[in-house]
């Protein structure tokens, strides 16, 4: 901890210098300084590249965002806008009163001490014993519908289409997946295969087409399956969740992550 | 159009609607009616509680006529934004916080930082000079920009509130720590730097597996 703060102070200088040169803010004799730094220290300049990466993209998407809102107004009525406001408002107001508004325990009669912590000792055990059995039930059910689901799993395409996609790196690609595929499959290395395909999941699914564009819907299910051997419900889910908007309920994909989403969120 | 050159509000509508969106993705719009007006909303109540001390049910006022003339600003084609749309409307209930000040007879003593623009604060131009130290080719260049919009349209908590706030909506520290209850400035300023730290490490990462950086 002790590390990261000092490395911190250290490069929150940077980050303000950074900052002050993108919103022109140095004096001729700083921004010269800083430019002449940039040149001879890599790790400033790198830094110097992504913040302005940073900020360009935050630009583009925020414009973006603006101008669908600018959009979403447009198509409101002025009442409609009014309703939206109060709305806002409203839901938080009725979840505030609804916690002040807790009816008042009626004042308990005093209890000797010693009967009160006996009780809580019972207690405690007894939610112990119960906590671990659940606990148990839970790990269970979810990883044995992971090793189900694996088992089970549809199989959208072979892995013989490198060649032919006619990138350097489609084979490797393709490799990297079935090996990380069969970790899920044998059920092991399930940490390394969450941390992979997360990323690759990512990068399946963006815009822009790349090396794992086609392989999207075999990465989400694999790591849908590998967060439930995982015992991560929620992860599985979020994933499953974005794979039913992506692919439609009649093809063998929707199918498939429709009927294990709905699994999950019976258990 | 309007014989002054400016859209009717049917025609905006009309345009809006046929080249944005298709009949039947009006609800996804009232959605994003809804999700912008929650975010404004926290945004709202914690600068109005943090910078002018007012009550719940004042910024409550401030919120919902803020809203309204936003709506109509935009509607009747007035809105000329030089700045993101969230600082120009959390801007609008600072003006209307400064209204009910001086309605109430109260001096304003407000210590503020507020951003009247972001156009101005960061230069593109200045983006441009930085970006051009790495020299890619166009092709590339383009691919790596459309990598950056997709990590900071899903960045984590808490670094979307600070990264949006202090680089798009142009928040200053003072003004990011009250929004958003940090003990001083220096802890966002830390929380800036190390959510910087995660961008730059989740851009490289899937820079290298893209383009093999």
């Amino acid at each position: 901890m002790k590390d990261i703060n000092i490395t911190d102070s250290m490069h929150l200088e940077d980050d303000d210098r950074i900052t002050a040169y993108l919103k022109g803010q140095m004096t001729k004799e700083e921004e010269k300084q800083f430019l002449s730094d940039l040149e001879n220290n890599p790790a400033l300049k790198e830094k110097a590249i992504v913040t302005a990466r940073l900020v360009k993209g935050l630009k583009q998407v925020g414009s973006a965002h603006d101008k669908d809102i600018r959009g979403a107004f447009l198509a409101s009525s002025k009442q409609g806008a009014k309703a939206v406001a109060q709305t806002v408002i409203q839901d938080e107001s009725t979840v505030i009163s609804a916690e002040r508004e807790q009816p008042a325990a009626a004042s308990p009669r005093p209890i000797p001490m010693r009967r009160i912590s006996s009780w809580i000792a019972i207690a405690a055990s007894i939610i112990f014993v119960v906590r671990v059995g659940f606990v148990y039930n839970e790990y269970r059910v979810t990883t044995g519908l992971g090793k189900e689901y694996c088992n089970n799993m549809f199989s959208e395409h072979e892995f013989s289409r490198g060649a032919s996609k006619g990138t350097e790196s489609s084979s490797d690609t393709e490799m990297k997946l079935k090996q990380l595929f069969q970790d899920v499959k044998d059920n092991k290395n399930i940490e390394k295969a969450i941390h992979d395909m997360s990323l690759y999941w990512e990068l399946s699914t963006m815009d822009i087409y790349n090396d794992y564009t086609d392989y999207s819907a075999e990465i989400g299910m694999n790591l849908a399956i590998a967060y439930l051997l995982d015992n991560d419900r929620t992860g599985a889910l979020k994933v499953l969740t974005e794979m039913s908007s992506r692919f439609d309920s009649e093809t063998a994909v929707g199918m498939q992550v429709r009927e294990l989403k709905a699994k999950i969120e019976e258990l | 159009m309007a014989a002054d050159g400016r859209l009717s509000r049917q025609n905006m509508v009309y345009e809006t609607v046929s080249n944005n969106m298709a009949i039947t993705e009006i609800p996804q719009t009232q959605e994003k009616l809804n999700k912008f007006a929650a975010e404004q909303w926290d945004k709202a109540l914690a600068y109005l509680q943090g910078t002018y001390s007012l009550s719940r049910t004042d910024s409550e006022d401030i919120f919902q006529e803020a809203f309204i003339v936003l709506y109509t600003q935009i509607t009747e084609g007035r809105l000329t934004l030089t700045s993101s749309l969230s600082t120009y409307f959390i801007g609008i209930c600072r003006n209307k916080a400064n209204e009910m000040m001086r309605g109430m007879g109260k001096e304003l003593n407000v210590i503020d930082e507020y951003p009247e623009t972001t156009k101005e604060v960061y230069e593109d131009d200045r983006i441009d000079t930085l970006l051009a130290l790495e020299d890619e080719p166009e092709q590339i260049e383009e691919r790596k920009e459309a990598v950056v919009r997709e990590i900071v349209s899903k960045l984590p908590e808490p670094c979307d509130k600070i990264l949006w706030g202090f680089y798009r909506d142009g928040f200053s520290m003072k003004t990011l720590a009250k929004m958003y209850s940090y003990s001083s400035e220096s802890s966002v300023k830390v929380t800036k730097h190390r959510c910087s730290e995660k961008f730059k490490a989740r851009f490289t990462e899937i820079s290298n597996e893209l383009f093999g950086d």
